[in-house]
């Protein structure tokens, strides 16, 4: 039957082995050659020589790649739209060819293992060269002298005396370092030292000069032909000598240049008659070019069979992998994968030979190890020939996996003729090193080899997860063409015996077994495009395997596990040339089934409900934070899944803005299923067709792609401001939910080092786009603070500084906050020392009605769509917030936005100036209809001036709390905040006088002569209850003996009082409440006389208006520093019909306003004020102010409301409080 | 006795307006003046920092209560003086025998449902079309509440504007609100009506309001005055204004029987 894709391709074939085609452009061509043929006429037959079939799958659905069975799947041969040729290794199996069974020599090993120390596995440059392994061959021509010295000797005696006639050898070398030594030993022991030396720079050099410098030699050269006779030869021969060749350039252009020394036509276009090399690494044909005969000819000390890397075109493997982490890097959505992906790209970068600081990183066994296999199994794979049939390569790494483990029912005793090549291998390195080699280019390149490689892989895999051979394969194995060979030549019993082996070596070597499921058949799986790693079974068997396994596990092992499952599969899905990978992942994770199986359950559904990946494969709900990276995880992978996303809008918007092409290509298709998924409908059903809108997500990805259109570029905070503005449009477009619901802000936290700064004062908020009706914007920019502090500080699921994006967890989805998502921007790859970008985050809440389901998912896909951009939206924050400019810009607003308030200069508001002006226009006010009952216009005044000026000085307070508290005060003309220890109290400064002891405020106006009747004014309404003993408290002083400025700290004392006047009464201005106050006063000491006081509703009155009264009461209280106590200053609150709402939330709201003060620009300073002056005093003070309501019992039983103001700023006394201390 | 109600979400507030247009309209300076009950009703949110659904309790009633009668007592109290017999308070204690009445209570079963759904009602979406469903909810709820008022015939009615937690934000949005709608209904039911608030200081904001009560209820006509007109250092003029819609409001019985009876 043929596959959807296939019918559409399909066209009925006339009787006779006709078919009809579309192709005009032979229709055309045939017209022209045959106009006469009838048949041809209109030729729109082919007719087909060969008929293969071919099979089309659907790439979601491809049973080849996600077979049922994992153990059936078949590599992809990957190819790009523009190549028809795929990066792969087809061979040719000669006729009658049995394999080269050459064992490997004594001496061959000889030479070879004193490379130990000499190979850099690596991608290493040198000139225009590249190499994946570079061997250091000076130091190898140092390690091997003797035996080149002997192997010189030898060669010599073949060739040097092959005629008797006088030749004149000359040795050609390129000028380099690395080959000096060996250029000297072959002419002293093959030609005893009688070799012209030929040295130049082949790169750098002119003919003309090569002519000029080398014209001795051209002389004798010309000599010996002028005499020359009737030799038979040549009197001139060349040789070659170099430590290596690589591409062979510098030899022909050697070649050339020699060339001209000699007398044209005489000699052959080869001029070498022999190539000495230390280190071969060159195919028999490659030689086969350079110098003739090169079994004889080209000699070379040692031959590695591990090719070189190939330069030209886009074929350095090297180079290949640092592109493809810089791709995987510029499409991470998470920081740690950006982290991880710069690190690798950074890894990858070349480099050069000669950097001595970086060739010593590489570490050197390894590379050894590396070199060593790739030897090997070149010669037992390929030279040996056993890369034609299948089952060959498996049984190679079978064999030789337990060979190295020593397994002896299985010992294949020669291990190919390499045994003693791998005789120092033979432990669980030489296994892992086996199997990272037989997975990487150019092995993976042949697909027959790959194909052996990812059974072998898998099957492996699955045996270390635990499952039983017998359900890794289907039951009719033997017909599976793809895995049938694997019943011969006991490999399943082998298979068994070998994974029992690696645990045990893995136990017996100390090392995690975790780590080799990890590093070496995860990664190798993934290195070769196997999509096992992303199956469901997979990870439901390696979360149970992790799980088994937990208990031995470090945190940080866990986190490791976890991070790097997340980079092969975030590798697979991206880097993979397979673009449909993404969306099956996608409905791997939306649907919790795979896309083969979601499509048949489901296809009756219109919409579905999304699922909970964590819960699909772990079996369980996240119940505490056991599996938090396993969780993590989980949404990291949903996180990295951009790509189609990306790519669908790129397309749209900058490829094919306007074209319709897109119609037909695959990628819409596909972004059209991703986009149907991710809004919960069945992408499946075509009924329900939408009409798609993009356009808020086009603005954005233009804004972030190419910054604007305008000729004028927006300034820094309209473009971020355009950003927020792009983000919430996208967010209402693209999920339905109301402008109003969203809130945004984009913080950056200020580097500012003051240790005893609420952490939260070092955020501030850049831009934001806030709506929030209920809690004011004051208190919803604390809440945005206080998260992200939140999130960096305690973790919790989601690691804000790791992973870069933390979402609200289950409790405030459910709860009446709003759930929200914070993303964190930084430069990845560099410390938090040299970090040259300011940290930045993004915060986006939502309040809708969407079921808690949807709503986690919706917040997530909100996320990603940011996230998405998370590379491009840096290279704008590297622009914009580089170095801390920006961000403290952004601090200055907030104080600007403060200091601006009108109240920052003279604490009154316009309505309290609006009552100072009844003094001057208020003429009925103070008239006959009084609307006073009390007061006069003269005391009225009075009162008001008291305010005015109280207010003012507060201003001042405040204002200057926002200089640096430690600037010189004695430069300022103004009035010093706190009064040095030695300056003296002379009575008639006023604002010079230090606050020592408490009597000295002389509150209740009774000390004489220091009289002061602001409080002669208060003490006729407040009723100021304080202990005597209170008058002899002393203040504390700051570290350089300073005292609070007496002044100062009785206007804050009048400021507390006023506050007192306000909460204790009902009425609604400054005046009104004096003159109310005044009223009762005057009632209980005048009028009550005349009152019934045996009348009830008299008596209860009376009663009433004792209570209304206005007090405060003033006390000392014990702190938890041993040298400071409280001073206490506590009111009674009206509290009508709840009017305050709830205290404790106006506590909560008071604590904010003072941790995060640049953000409520509201008025309400003086407790700013007041806490900023007392605490400056003394810098190292932990105390802090504080100030809150509390509910208090009364005698009666009844609860009242107090608000209390707690100023640490008086000495503890000798004696006081020590029992309670000791008690406590 | 004339009797005037005054619908606000927060005693605190209307507190300043009994010391100030409340006790005017008691006309204690002159004993045979006719004076002018007031009767305060409360609910609502407006006033509250967030949206709760807390409700006053029986307790918060009578405390405020208490304070009206204290204040009462204390102006007549000006004019009584020394005088045991207290005429003026005897005279007039009438005017605060019912002065408060809290519209849900949080003992009072059933209450705290009712208020909900009228709230639910009232913060929904698509209000402002008339002939839709959720309007046509919203307005009965609004009729259920006018009930629990039990407001008697030949009244007036003040009515805060903002009564509901959002209430200025939906006005700022152009959105039909609770107050303007009980306002209509009340006026429907042949009752004089105003409006006030705390926010109707800006001259432009009152006129839009003003204006937008018009376009939501065919071009009816309604006054919103500024709440610090009505507190003690407030505005004699609007008093008498107030004071005068009774004498209107007679009038135009008057006329309505006189056109019963000629029907």
């Amino acid at each position: 039957m043929p596959s959807k894709i296939e019918e559409k391709y399909w066209k009925n074939v006339l009787p006779n082995h006709q078919i009809k085609t579309k192709l005009s452009i032979l229709n055309e061509k045939s017209k022209e050659i045959s106009t006469d043929d009838k048949k041809n006429k209109e030729n729109m037959d082919i007719q087909y020589i060969i008929r293969s079939s071919v099979v089309w799958h659907d790439p979601l659905a491809c049973e080849l790649c996600y077979p049922e069975y994992v153990i059936d799947e078949i590599p992809l041969v990957e190819t790009d739209a523009t190549s028809t040729v795929p990066t792969q290794q087809i061979r040719y199996r000669e006729y009658q060819y049995n394999g080269d069974n050459t064992i490997a020599t004594a001496t061959e090993y000889d030479r070879f293992t004193k490379l130990q120390g000499c190979v850099f596995y690596d991608h290493i440059c040198r000139r225009q060269n590249h190499y994946q392994f570079y061997i250091d061959t000076q130091r190898y021509f140092y390690n091997v002298k003797n035996m080149v010295k002997n192997w010189l000797v030898e060669q010599s005696k073949e060739f040097l005396y092959e005629t008797n006639e006088p030749v004149l050898h000359i040795i050609f070398s390129p000028e380099h370092n690395t080959n000096v030594g060996f250029v000297q030993y072959v002419n002293i022991y093959c030609f005893n030292g009688l070799a012209e030396i030929v040295s130049i720079n082949v790169d750098k050099q002119f003919r003309s000069n090569f002519i000029c410098e080398h014209a001795a030699i051209k002389r004798m050269i010309e000599e010996l032909h002028r005499d020359r006779y009737d030799m038979k030869n040549l009197p001139v021969k060349f040789y070659f000598v170099d430590d290596t060749v690589i591409t062979g350039d510098t030899l022909e252009k050697a070649n050339g240049l020699l060339h001209s020394l000699v007398p044209s036509s005489e000699y052959p276009v080869n001029l070498f008659s022999k190539i000495f090399v230390l280190v071969d690494r060159l195919s028999d044909e490659t030689k086969q070019s350079y110098v003739d005969s090169p079994d004889k000819n080209f000699m070379a000390f040692l031959h590695i069979d591990v090719s070189n890397i190939r330069t030209h075109g886009d074929s350095c493997i090297g180079c290949k992998l640092e592109q493809d982490a810089e791709k995987l890097y510029k499409r991470s959505a998470t920081r740690n994968m950006a982290t991880y992906w710069f690190g690798k790209f950074k890894d990858y970068r070349k480099k050069p030979y000669d950097n001595k600081n970086e060739m010593l990183s590489i570490e050197s066994s390894k590379s050894y190890r590396m070199l060593l296999f790739s030897h090997v199994l070149q010669n037992v794979v390929v030279k040996q020939g056993n890369c034609y049939t299948l089952g060959d390569v498996y049984d190679i790494v079978l064999n030789l996996s337990l060979w190295l483990l020593k397994v002896d029912d299985y010992e294949d005793k020669a291990a190919y003729g390499y045994k003693k090549y791998l005789e120092d291998m033979r432990n669980m390195d030489g296994v892992c090193t086996l199997l990272k080699t037989i997975c990487r280019p150019f092995f993976s390149y042949d697909f027959k080899i790959k194909r052996q490689v990812y059974t072998f892989f898998i099957f492996l895999a699955e045996l270390i997860l635990g499952e039983k051979s017998s359900c890794i394969f289907p039951k009719n194995l033997e017909i599976k063409e793809n895995i049938g060979y694997l019943l011969d030549n006991d490999r399943i019993s082998k298979m068994d015996v070998l994974a029992k082996y690696i645990e045990k070596r893995i136990t017996e070597e100390k090392k995690s077994e975790l780590d080799f499921l990890k590093d070496y058949l995860l990664e190798g799986l993934t290195d070769m495009g196997s999509t096992y790693a992303m199956r469901m079974q997979t990870l439901k068997k390696v979360y149970k395997y992790f799980k088994s396994k937990e208990k031995n596990l470090s945190t940080n092992e866990k986190k490791e596990f976890w991070n790097s499952y997340e980079v092969n599969i975030h590798r697979l899905v991206t880097g993979n040339a397979d673009e449909s990978r993404e969306l099956w992942l996608e409905y791997m994770y939306i649907t919790g089934m795979e896309y083969r199986k979601f499509s048949i359950k489901n296809y009756n559904n219109d919409s579905y409900e999304p699922n909970f990946f964590y819960e699909t494969i772990a079996d369980t709900s996240l119940e505490n934070q056991q599996d938090k990276y396993f969780y993590q995880f989980c949404h990291n992978l949903f996180m990295q899944n951009i790509g189609i996303n990306f790519d669908g809008l790129e397309e749209k918007c900058i490829v094919q803005p306007s074209s319709e092409s897109m119609d037909e290509s695959f990628l819409k298709d596909y972004w059209k299923q991703m986009r149907k998924l991710d809004s919960f409908d069945n992408p499946l059903l075509n009924s329900r067709e939408k009409e798609v809108n993009t356009q808020g997500e086009e603005r954005l990805f233009i804004l972030l792609k190419s910054g604007t259109n305008e000729v004028i570029e927006p300034s820094v905070n309209e473009w971020y401001e355009r950003f927020l503005k792009y983000i919430v449009d996208v967010i209402v477009e693209k999920y339905n939910i109301d402008k109003k619901n969203i809130n945004i802000a984009m913080l950056t936290e200020n580097n500012e080092n003051v240790e005893h700064i609420n952490r939260i004062q070092f955020f501030d908020i850049v831009q934001d786009i806030v709506n929030s009706g209920k809690t004011g914007i004051s208190e919803t920019r604390y809440y945005i603070k206080e998260r992200v502090v939140d999130a960096l500080e305690s973790g919790g699921l989601f690691d804000l500084e790791n992973n870069g994006y933390t979402i609200s967890e289950g409790n405030v989805l459910n709860g009446e906050k709003r759930p929200y998502v914070i993303a964190f921007f930084d430069n990845p790859g560099k410390g938090k020392q040299e970090r040259s970008l300011a940290r930045v985050f993004l915060y986006i809440s939502i309040a809708d009605d969407i079921e808690t389901n949807k709503k986690e998912l919706t917040l997530r896909l909100i996320l990603r769509d940011v996230l998405m951009y998370r590379n491009r939206i840096l290279r704008f924050l590297e622009r914009d917030f580089a170095g801390e400019i920006y961000a403290n810009y952004a601090h200055t607003i907030g104080e600007r936005n403060i200091l601006s308030h009108e109240k920052a200069h003279s604490h009154n508001t316009t309505a309290d100036d609006a009552i100072s002006l009844e003094i001057f226009q208020g003429e009925k006010i103070f008239g006959k209809e009084s609307d006073y009952a009390i007061l006069k216009k003269t005391t009225a005044a009075e009162w008001l001036l008291l305010r005015n000026y109280t207010n003012g000085q507060i201003a001042k307070i405040f204002n200057r709390s926002f200089h640096d508290h430690t600037e010189d005060v004695y430069s300022l003309n103004s009035p010093m905040l706190y009064i040095p220890n030695d300056s003296i109290n002379y009575s008639n400064s006023l604002f010079k006088q230090k606050l020592d002891v408490f009597s000295r405020l002389n509150l209740k106006n009774e000390n004489r002569g220091v009289s002061d009747d602001r409080f002669k004014l208060l003490n006729q309404i407040i009723y100021i209850q304080y202990d005597k003993t209170l008058n002899d408290a002393l203040f504390i002083q700051g570290n350089n003996g300073q005292f609070y400025n007496l002044e100062y700290f009785k206007c804050i004392l009048i400021d507390i009082m006023f506050s007192a006047i306000k909460f204790e009464s009902d009425r609604p201005d400054y005046l009104l409440r004096i003159d109310r106050f005044l009223e009762i006063k005057d009632k209980l000491e005048k009028d009550v006389q005349s009152w019934d006081i045996n009348d009830e509703a008299t008596a209860g009155l009376i009663e009433r208006l004792r209570d209304s009264q206005c007090s405060i009461k003033i006390f000392r209280d014990i702190s938890l520093d041993s040298d400071i106590d409280y001073l206490v200053i506590q009111n009674p609150v009206k509290e009508m019909d709840n009017s305050m709402g709830n205290w404790e939330e106006q506590n909560e709201i008071i604590k904010h306003r003072l941790n995060n003060p640049l953000d409520y620009a509201d008025g309400h300073m003086s407790l700013l004020a007041i806490k900023r002056y007392i605490e400056n005093l003394d810098e190292t003070m932990e105390l802090e102010c504080s100030f809150q309501y509390v509910v208090h019992k009364e005698d009666n039983g009844h609860e009242k409301l107090y608000f209390e103001n707690r100023l640490p700023i008086l000495k503890r006394e000798v004696g006081r409080y020590e029992t309670i201390i000791l008690d406590r | 006795m004339k009797q005037l109600y005054w619908i606000d979400d927060n005693f605190q507030q209307v507190n300043y307006i009994a010391q100030g247009a409340i006790s005017k309209l008691w006309k204690l300076e002159d004993i045979d003046k006719e004076e002018i009950a007031s009767k305060i009703l409360i609910f609502g949110n407006a006033y509250k920092v967030a949206d709760t659904d807390e409700l006053p309790t029986e307790e918060n009633e009578r405390e405020v209560y208490q304070k009206l009668q204290d204040l009462f007592m204390e102006e007549c109290q000006k004019h009584d003086g020394p005088s045991k017999d207290r005429p003026m308070y005897n005279e007039k204690k009438v005017l605060i025998q019912d002065p408060i009445s809290y519209l849900y209570k949080r003992e009072v079963s059933g209450d705290l449902e009712a208020y909900k759904k009228m709230k639910g009602a009232w913060i929904s979406e698509n209000l402002d079309d008339k002939n839709s469903e959720n309007y046509e909810k919203a307005a009965r709820e609004a009729g259920l509440l006018i009930e629990r008022m039990k407001i008697k015939p030949a009244s007036v009615v003040g009515i805060d504007i903002a009564l509901l937690h959002d209430d200025l934000e939906r006005l700022r949005q152009k959105r039909r609100i609770l107050s303007m709608e009980l306002c209509h209904q009340i006026l429907s039911a042949h009752i004089r009506c105003f409006m006030y608030s705390t926010e109707a200081d800006d001259d432009i904001l009152r006129k839009n309001w003003e204006e937008m009560y018009g376009s939501f209820y065919d071009n009816e006509e309604i006054k919103i005055y500024k709440r610090s007109d009505l507190m003690q250092k407030g505005n004699d003029d609007i008093v008498k204004e107030i004071d005068q819609m009774f004498e209107k409001e007679q009038k135009d019985e008057v006329q309505d029987n006189g056109k019963d009876n000629v029907g």
